[in-house]
């Protein structure tokens, strides 16, 4: 089964390896992470990615017109509490199909 | 017209790490139930036992607001932001995370467990400056009336957070009544039974049973037994 490809973006680097840590923690999931909305515009051209999980410091407007720009339906959800406790909910949440 | 969610302490998720024992009124790390994933901008509602000695390594949060409320035993807590601290039962702790912090908690106690809530509610603004407060509660000197323990504004009573909440908590003698009267239009209203029996809305409720009320404007309770109670008011519009 093909895996769950996550882009995590937020300026916390810390905060965002454990967040890297977690998602690829999950045999379903694989993660990367983007420190800049110009780091997240690279890794969106290089890689097809099913969801953007926004972390502490990112700009979602910004995320949102890059995907604009390049044509990109993803589905883009905040994420909150930085690491285990509500990563599980808020991924299935963004991926369940009435939410697509 | 009122709408109203129960959740009866039994179905609340779990989890059993051994050294930690943790119900979950919401979805929460491995608990993924799509019909509970919060009530407005509460969240988290985790009803935690730590074996003595025992806690949470250091772990990050961020963009919350969190509340902690030891109901039995003592919690050590150190954070990022240099704060060293102890929490015990008749006190309340916040932390808005914001940017981000580290924090680590454990059971101050080798011997006995600790018991708390750790309640998690969504911030009104995110990345915000984070912080930490602490304050004692005096719930046990005034029975029978509700008691504010958390609000948005940091000159009122209890402590306050990044969001348009009030929290309150009683202690009631069997038989005792009082008005619950919503603060801020567009809010719910989320009780959560500490211990005992009470009638909330003439909804019988039971210790660690939980009952969400949204569209109406005050709530009668009882206490059909003596009872501990903790009420937590949150806006029920939130972005995820």
């Amino acid at each position: 089964m093909q895996k769950i490809s996550i882009l995590a973006v937020g300026t916390n680097e810390k905060i965002m390896a454990t967040i890297l840590r977690l998602i690829n923690q999950n045999p379903q999931w694989q993660g990367d992470i983007a420190l800049s909305s110009e780091t997240a515009r690279a890794l969106l051209l290089s890689a097809n990615y099913n969801l953007i999980l926004l972390g502490s410091g990112s700009d979602e407007s910004k995320i949102r017109l890059i995907l604009k720009d390049l044509g990109q339906n993803i589905p883009v959800v905040l994420h909150y509490g930085g690491g285990s406790g509500l990563l599980l909910c808020e991924i299935n949440e963004a991926l369940k199909p009435s939410s697509i | 017209m009122k709408k109203s969610v129960l959740h009866q302490a039994a179905t609340r998720g779990s989890a059993d790490h051994g050294w930690l024992k943790s119900f979950h009124t919401f979805s929460f790390a491995g608990y993924y139930n799509p019909e509970r994933v919060h009530f407005g901008a509460l969240r988290v509602l985790n009803d935690d036992t730590v074996d003595g000695g025992r806690g949470f390594g250091n772990h990050p949060h961020d963009n919350m607001e969190i509340v902690s409320i030891p109901l039995e035993g003592e919690l050590q807590h150190k954070d990022s932001m240099g704060n060293v601290a102890v929490i015990k039962a008749g006190e309340i702790q916040v932390m808005s995370a914001g940017t981000g912090i580290y924090h680590a908690e454990y059971n101050k106690n080798p011997n006995e467990p600790v018991k708390f809530l750790q309640i998690w509610i969504f911030p009104n603004k995110r990345d915000v400056t984070p912080r930490y407060d602490q304050i004692k509660l005096d719930i046990d000197n005034k029975r029978n009336v509700l008691n504010q323990v958390l609000s948005p504004d940091k000159d009122d009573e209890g402590v306050w957070i990044h969001q348009d909440a009030w929290f309150h908590m009683g202690r009631f003698d069997e038989g005792k009544q009082a008005t619950y009267n919503l603060k801020k239009e567009g809010n719910g209203i989320y009780f959560f039974v500490l211990k005992g029996a009470l009638k909330v809305d003439g909804q019988d409720l039971e210790t660690r049973d939980g009952y969400g009320i949204w569209d109406i404007s005050e709530v009668s309770i009882e206490a059909t037994s003596d009872a501990e109670l903790l009420i937590m008011e949150v806006p029920m519009e939130v972005r995820l």
